[in-house]
């Protein structure tokens, strides 16, 4: 395969896993309630600026050892999931849950305020511009330095990170939905909360689980991002949010491999977009193709429903 | 249909997110006379109601990344203007913000007409001293042309504000902006197509052979990008972005696919038109990281340390230039006093670049004042504006032309080495 072409797809899927993760997000809740949490790309956006925060704090920097940095990261990535989860339980608790019997409009504009709220969080925390965070992971070639191949492909070790961190996660989340107890409560709550709650299923706990799993999605997205991109700033949640919202309705929104799906066609897009035509035409290609899916596959590339997936 | 609802909200988002974006304006109008020579209908009694104060207010971003040298700039029109004593009048001065949060602490249209609607409103208004954002003048001009109130900006550089430039400017500018026919826009700082061919011409001097040229879409971004790749075309450097200059998704998450078309196009220079708040922390972090050693210029859109910070290290080795004279560059002895005075009052912190040009746009607002022959007519002090003629400012000697500009036409050249502030390199050739 042409160089230039693989080059693409590398940088294609380490960007559409990052949108799949936070894609997952918008899909758990929108399966369980049917809200499209605006916000959620904004907790996200809190998620890396935090763990940006404590990386500093800890004095993770770039040549410490291995196993000092792999330990350190993987603490701040349980505080930062741990932080992002309790936001967004308490965002359910506050915004949301007061309005589940209030018309559809309500709670979407609740969702709309929530995000202004957090962006302007993000604004008054670190400033209006980018915030600067150095390559910690080595920017190393894995295919010329390890495999020893005479190639001009780059393939780092942060594009591997990013698929370390989202395919277990993707993995685990799985698993949680279609085997344990509480998945099944999931289900059977997307599917109908009135006839799920008169089968004894705790409604309410139930929708804040989905709310902690979505925000810990968040936090873990957050860290990825920042150790990616090296970089973060307040309207980081807009960027991404529009990308993994339209990953998970591309996917099928509800639908859990769909939401991972929709993230790495839309990486692929964006980046054979930004390769091969205008940079700036990127964003009306992205939505000329979604809207092409829709309207010949209404439900996405796999279906709906969180309530008949499993 | 959810999943309708769900399209057609997407579908929302985006026209929602396109409508954020700034088009650069293509609107026609009646040509300009440039001048000031006869006395328009809107000009007619434009007299003020107070008997003892004039107002001047200055529009400029207050917040975001832009903060520090607005700072500067209020520091020094205050001390120049507030309660200072013209005739028989006492200058009121007002300091207005053009930006918002929303707008993430960059200038916002919506803000920049409401200051300006504000200023004409004020039958004592004599002076509007702003913007610091291109794109907020040309929303701005027309509004305070309606109300024959003279403009000052101290660091608008787009070219089309005040004159045509073929291959820059967009069609119908400069006269769409004047819709009563007369001129009432200044500026006390150089133009983009002066500093974007003085650019071009030192990257040539670098050794730039192939150019791949950004821009952010926004007014400035573009034609500051598009006057450096026509010069660079003129000098025999190669524009390989077709011709001209493309353009960047400043809401984009990342630019990997971008570095990575670019280094494959066998670029050897790369040339950003764009200010700080475009997401240039990123763009320079992804530039950096496909080509380590490639030259990458930009103008003074990013000539701040807010965009250091948001860089890092991958600012380091980048060219800036700025369309004026840096502070501790300034020739003149009243030039060398205001650097020494700021950093005496600062810890001894050089002065943001653009400090000393507001206090020039004060220094032309109180001296047209003082001059025009009835201090609270509007019409009259327009005209003292346009008449200044071998002014001794901080920035040295210029007139105000008759299309607004001034005869100062020089620029510089920086070189970020390794920490903020950049290094002075040198004095550049402005072109013609």
């Amino acid at each position: 395969m042409d160089e230039q072409i693989l080059q693409t797809i590398i940088i294609g899927l380490s960007n559409g896993l990052i949108y799949a993760l936070v894609a997952l997000g918008y899909t758990l809740v929108y399966g369980i309630i049917e809200l499209i949490n605006f916000a959620h790309g904004d907790v996200f956006m809190l998620g890396s600026m935090l763990a940006l925060t404590l990386l500093v704090a800890f004095g993770v920097t770039t040549g410490a050892d291995i196993l000092t940095t792999v330990g350190l990261i993987s603490i701040v990535l349980l505080i930062t999931m741990a932080a992002t989860a309790t936001l967004n339980v308490s965002i359910e608790r506050v915004a949301y849950r007061p309005l589940r019997h209030a018309p559809r409009l309500a709670p979407l504009i609740s969702a709309i305020g929530m995000s202004f709220v957090l962006q302007n969080v993000g604004l008054l925390w670190k400033g209006p511009a980018n915030v600067g965070y150095p390559d910690v992971i080595p920017n190393i070639n894995v295919l010329t330095t390890v495999f020893g191949f005479d190639t001009n492909v780059s393939l780092s070790y942060k594009q591997l990170f990013t698929a370390a961190v989202t395919i277990p996660l993707l993995i685990a989340l799985t698993w949680f939905v279609s085997k344990t107890r509480q998945g099944k409560a999931m289900r059977a709550t997307a599917q109908d909360p009135d006839t799920a709650g008169l089968m004894g299923v705790d409604v309410n706990r139930t929708i804040a689980i989905t709310f902690i799993i979505a925000g810990m999605l968040a936090g873990a997205a957050g860290l990825v991002q920042i150790l990616y991109n090296n970089t973060t700033v307040w309207n980081l949640g807009f960027r991404f949010g529009l990308n993994a919202f339209t990953s998970a309705v591309l996917g099928g929104i509800g639908n859990l491999q769909g939401a991972v799906l929709g993230g790495i066609v839309l990486g692929l897009i964006n980046a054979f977009s930004d390769r091969y035509l205008s940079a700036q035409w990127t964003n009306a290609i992205v939505f000329g193709v979604l809207i092409a899916i829709l309207v010949f596959r209404p439900t996405g590339l796999l279906g709906q429903q969180l309530a008949d997936r499993a | 249909m959810k999943l309708a609802r769900v399209g057609a909200l997407a579908a929302a988002a985006v026209i929602a997110f396109s409508a954020c974006t700034t088009a650069p304006g293509t609107t026609s109008a009646p040509s300009g006379s440039g001048g000031t020579a006869a006395q328009p209908d809107v000009c007619k009694d434009k007299k003020g109601t107070s008997s003892s104060e004039v107002h001047i207010y200055s529009a400029l971003p207050r917040q975001g990344s832009n903060k520090a040298q607005t700072d500067a700039m209020v520091e020094s029109i205050k001390e120049i203007i507030d309660g200072t004593q013209v005739g028989d009048f006492t200058i009121k001065y007002t300091d207005l913000d053009d930006s918002s949060a929303a707008a993430g602490g960059d200038w916002d249209g919506a803000v920049a007409q409401a200051n300006a609607t504000t200023a004409a409103n004020d039958p004592d208004a004599m002076v509007f001293i702003g913007h610091f954002n291109s794109g907020a003048a040309k929303l701005t001009i027309p509004i305070l042309n309606n109300a024959c109130l003279v403009m000052i900006s101290p660091a608008n550089t787009y070219p089309g504000l005040t004159t045509a430039v073929e291959g820059v400017t967009e069609p119908g500018e400069p006269d769409s902006y004047y819709p009563n026919g007369y001129r009432n826009y200044t500026r006390v700082i150089s133009t983009d197509n002066k500093q974007g061919g003085a650019g071009a011409a030192w990257a040539k001097e670098l050794g730039a052979t192939k150019a791949y040229v950004l821009d952010d879409t926004q007014v400035y971004g573009k034609g500051l990008a598009r006057s450096w790749a026509l010069s660079a075309q003129e000098l025999g450097i190669e524009v390989i972005s077709g011709g001209t200059s493309e353009g960047f998704d400043a809401k984009a998450t990342d630019y990997n696919a971008l570095a990575q078309k670019i280094k494959d196009s066998g670029a050897d220079f790369i040339y950003i038109g764009s200010i700080t708040g475009q997401n240039t922390g990123k763009l320079w972090k992804d530039l950096r990281a496909a080509m380590p050693d490639i030259g990458i210029m930009s103008g003074d859109g990013v000539f701040e340390k807010a965009w250091y910070d948001g860089a890092g290290d991958a600012g380091n080795g980048t060219y800036l230039t700025f369309g004026g004279v840096g502070p501790n560059e300034q020739t003149s002895e009243a030039g060398k006093q205001w650097v020494a005075d700021f950093k005496e009052a600062h810890n001894g912190e050089d002065p943001p670049v653009y400090g000393i040009y507001g206090a020039a746009a004060a220094q032309v607002a109180v001296d047209a004042l003082n001059r025009a022959a009835v201090t609270n007519d509007r019409w009259e002090v327009l005209k003292a504006v346009f008449e200044t003629k071998d002014f001794e400012s901080y920035l040295g000697t210029f007139s105000v032309k008759p299309d607004g500009d001034v005869t100062l036409a020089e620029a510089t050249g920086y070189q970020v080495v390794d920490s903020w502030p950049p290094e002075f390199e040198k004095v550049l050739a402005a072109p013609d």
